[in-house]
């Protein structure tokens, strides 16, 4: 029977597909393989997207309809599509398939790690008592936006100090990478998303705690962890700005940031607290 | 980055101090830093648990250190002073060169966009002063107002936009201060704490989280009802209460609260945050006898003893515990009691509702179990008051705008020249950023292949 779980699984595998497609038009210098890769791309982000729907859906059929955004499970499937969406919009932009060389196989590894992990249930579950609230969806929907804006900017992060460290050659891998300065750019555009959306999801997450618990801010672990990260971007920004840092250092910054949301993320399961149900 | 001079002096350094981004930098990296340590050593639980863990000493110099409530102790609550006044003193310090930018007229010199990014060169057919006009019309839409400058026989094009975008920064700093004071202003003037009222009674004293202090409310609060639904699943779907608040002998207000929907009366907030049994009046209890397999059936109160038949010694129920936990697995609502047998030492007994046959396992020579008793829930309810929550709020809806207009707008200026050349004159595009050059330089680009594509376009229809 086809659900949603198979679906996700299936769209794994297109992820996959797309980036080892962009691997090789990078590899190769072709531009055909990319363009399979971007068109094979937006069918795995119709496929991901027709999972959510359909999750959503199969929840009703359960009897307690909530929009598939309650557990590690689902977080993780629209953790790959806001990835996936956001590096092939900047592709777009930016006329440039190496974005989404190294943000696609990211997408590829959040649904991977979803659908194969065996700690991790696809079960549908009901919505405990404290999730059940209209912030549910615009708290998850903009944290995750600002994760995939910090995610594209570790992967952009990464181009650059390849591009950096590695010698390079003329018409060899490296000199096919963006230039320099686009790179540099890019991670601060990104960043800045990032940041936009991290901020509101964070203070749409305060509102909600403060409808639910009485209080905006209780220092919980994944309260703290995302302020940290805010903390950590914050400083990058600063540093950007008022002191001009650029370049590796600002690469590496983004590698730094992006550690500190993954530990926001996964990290903070394995610390007691409010937002336990995220490890489900 | 910061021109002005600094006068000499103590109160000039220490605002030369306070006003860089240098202490910012290392501020916020202290807060990043020092607030990990909350996250892994879980705060304000028991000085035996952390004891346990630690050791005696280090347990004295964690405690010490304010360690197990760290982000309400001194040194983290100065930091965060330290955030605030820098923030302060840093815009005070900018503002007005700011301030001065922001008024200051856009200055119309060719010069001024020598660094600017730079389109592709167009060549246009026609007179230069009627290509600059043409020109202008076109590109309000994009620029903005545009201002004509011919000079000699060239033609210049000037507009800007965004120039208050500048101040976004100022913006975001003022939602920080607001969100600063609005969080001391809710921990000088409001409160935190629970009150647990069994169902068809009513309170008015809240007992304060960490501490053994109590206030009494201006009103007193009644539970008429309490529910918790479970879904099939056996997970906990709502809970519920119904509640009455009274206030001098009459009832002002009523509402069913669920864990998202609080109660909210005089600047009290009052929301749905557990529940538990009552310990009950009187509870059934039946002893089993190992030798003879007799049923033994007595109604028996907290503390009062109970003598079991054929010399199985006495049963006192002393404690009626909600979620007990016995070694280590939390067993629910458990009666706690003591059974005494001449000539051995008094036993203690955990007898959990959940598990009927629970006292079975120990394998005594009596075992008991709990019969019918009356089920009276308790609701608890957080109850807190914070007056600062509104600066708090109105400091979110500021960084939002702020950070929007920091990141998404620029202060961007435009200029077109228009030089003539034979039958003609020759089109550039100039456009400067304060931000976002790379998003420049692209409109550049595609503005000048858009004006391309249209003259070419007009030229074609011409010709034909």
């Amino acid at each position: 029977m086809i659900n949603s779980s198979l679906v996700l699984s299936i769209v794994t595998f297109i992820y996959g597909f797309s980036a080892v497609m962009y691997t090789s038009a990078w590899i190769f210098g072709k531009d055909a393989p990319a363009r399979i890769a971007r068109f094979v791309g937006m069918v795995g982000i119709c496929g991901n997207l027709v999972g959510f729907l359909m999750r959503w859906s199969e929840s009703y059929g359960h009897g307690y309809g909530h929009i598939p955004l309650s557990n590690l499970y689902e977080s993780l499937a629209f953790f790959a599509l806001t990835i996936a969406l956001i590096s092939l919009v900047i592709e777009l932009r930016y006329r440039n398939y190496m974005i989404s060389t190294f943000a696609m196989p990211l997408a590829f590894l959040a649904l991977a790690y979803a659908s194969l992990s065996p700690g991790i249930s696809d079960k549908i579950q009901p919505l405990i008592p404290a999730l059940k609230s209209n912030w549910l969806t615009t708290h998850v929907v903009t944290c995750f936006l600002g994760y995939a804006g910090f995610a594209t900017a570790f992967g952009i992060g990464i181009m650059y100090l390849v591009r950096a460290w590695v010698p390079t050659s003329e018409g060899g891998l490296i000199s096919r990478l963006p230039e320099g300065y686009v790179l540099d750019e890019l991670i601060q555009k990104t960043v800045m998303f990032g940041f936009l959306f991290l901020t509101v999801g964070i203070i749409t997450g305060a509102v909600w705690a403060n409808s639910a618990w009485g209080s905006y801010w209780s220092w919980d672990p994944k309260e703290t962890w995302s302020l940290i990260t805010w903390f950590v971007y914050a400083i990058m920004l600063h540093l950007r700005y008022m002191r001009g840092w650029g370049g590796e250092k600002i690469a590496v910054l983004s590698i730094v940031g992006f550690m500190a949301v993954m530990f926001t993320y996964f990290g903070v399961n394995y610390l007691p607290g409010l937002h336990s149900y995220g490890s489900m | 980055m910061n021109k002005k001079q600094v006068g000499k002096g103590p109160m000039g350094t220490l605002w030369g101090v306070f006003s860089s981004v240098r202490l910012s930098v290392i501020v916020l990296t202290l807060l990043a830093v020092t607030s990990i340590i909350g996250t892994v050593i879980p705060q304000n639980a028991s000085p035996l648990m952390y004891v346990d863990r630690f050791g005696e000493a280090a347990y004295g110099v964690l405690n010490f250190l304010d360690i197990f409530d760290m982000y309400h102790s001194w040194w983290f609550q100065l930091l965060m002073v330290l955030l605030g006044i820098n923030l302060v003193v840093c815009s005070l310090d900018r503002f007005p060169g700011m301030l001065k930018i922001v008024r200051r007229r856009q200055r119309f010199a060719p010069g001024r966009y020598q660094r600017a990014f730079k389109g592709d060169t167009l060549r246009f057919i026609g007179a230069p002063e009627e290509i600059a006009h043409d020109l202008s019309r076109r590109l309000r839409s994009v620029m903005g107002r545009i201002t004509l400058v011919g000079e000699g026989t060239s033609w210049f094009l000037y507009a800007e936009k965004g120039r208050w975008t500048r101040m976004g920064v100022f913006v975001v700093h003022a939602s920080v201060i607001l969100l600063l004071a609005g969080g001391l202003l809710g921990s000088l003037f409001g409160f935190e704490g629970y009150m647990n009222i069994p169902e068809g009674e009513t309170a008015r004293e809240v007992k304060l989280r960490g501490s053994d202090a109590t206030i009494p409310l201006e009103f007193s609060l009644r539970c008429d009802d309490f529910d918790v639904s479970f879904y099939d699943t056996g997970a906990p779907n709502e809970y519920r209460s119904d509640l009455v608040v009274v206030e001098e002998g009459g009832e002002v207000l009523s509402k069913r609260i669920v864990v998202n929907d609080p109660l909210r009366y005089k600047g009290i907030s009052i929301y749905q945050s557990s529940y538990g049994q009552v310990a009950p009046e009187s509870i059934d209890f039946s002893f089993t006898s190992k030798s003879s397999g007799m049923n033994y059936s007595r109604t028996g109160t907290m503390g009062e003893p109970i003598v079991i038949p054929e010399g199985l010694g006495t049963f006192t129920p002393m404690h009626f515990a909600n979620n007990y936990t016995f070694r280590g697995h939390a067993v629910g609502d458990t009666v706690l009691a003591v059974l005494e047998v001449e000539g051995k030492a008094p036993l203690q007994l955990a007898l959990p509702i959940k598990f009927a046959s629970f006292d079975r396992m120990r394998g005594g020579a009596v075992a008991v179990t709990i019969g019918d008793f009356e089920h009276r829930y308790y609701t608890g309810l957080q109850v807190t008051k914070d007056p600062g929550v509104w600066l708090v709020y109105a400091g979110f809806v500021l960084l939002i705008i702020g950070c929007y207009i920091t990141f998404f707008m620029s202060h961007r200026g435009y200029m077109v020249a228009v030089a003539p050349v034979k039958k003609g004159a020759t089109v550039t595009l100039y456009g400067n950023a304060n931000k976002n050059k790379l998003g420049m330089e692209m409109a550049i680009r595609r503005l000048t292949e858009k004006l391309e594509k249209e003259t070419r376009a007009l030229e074609g229809q011409v010709k034909r």
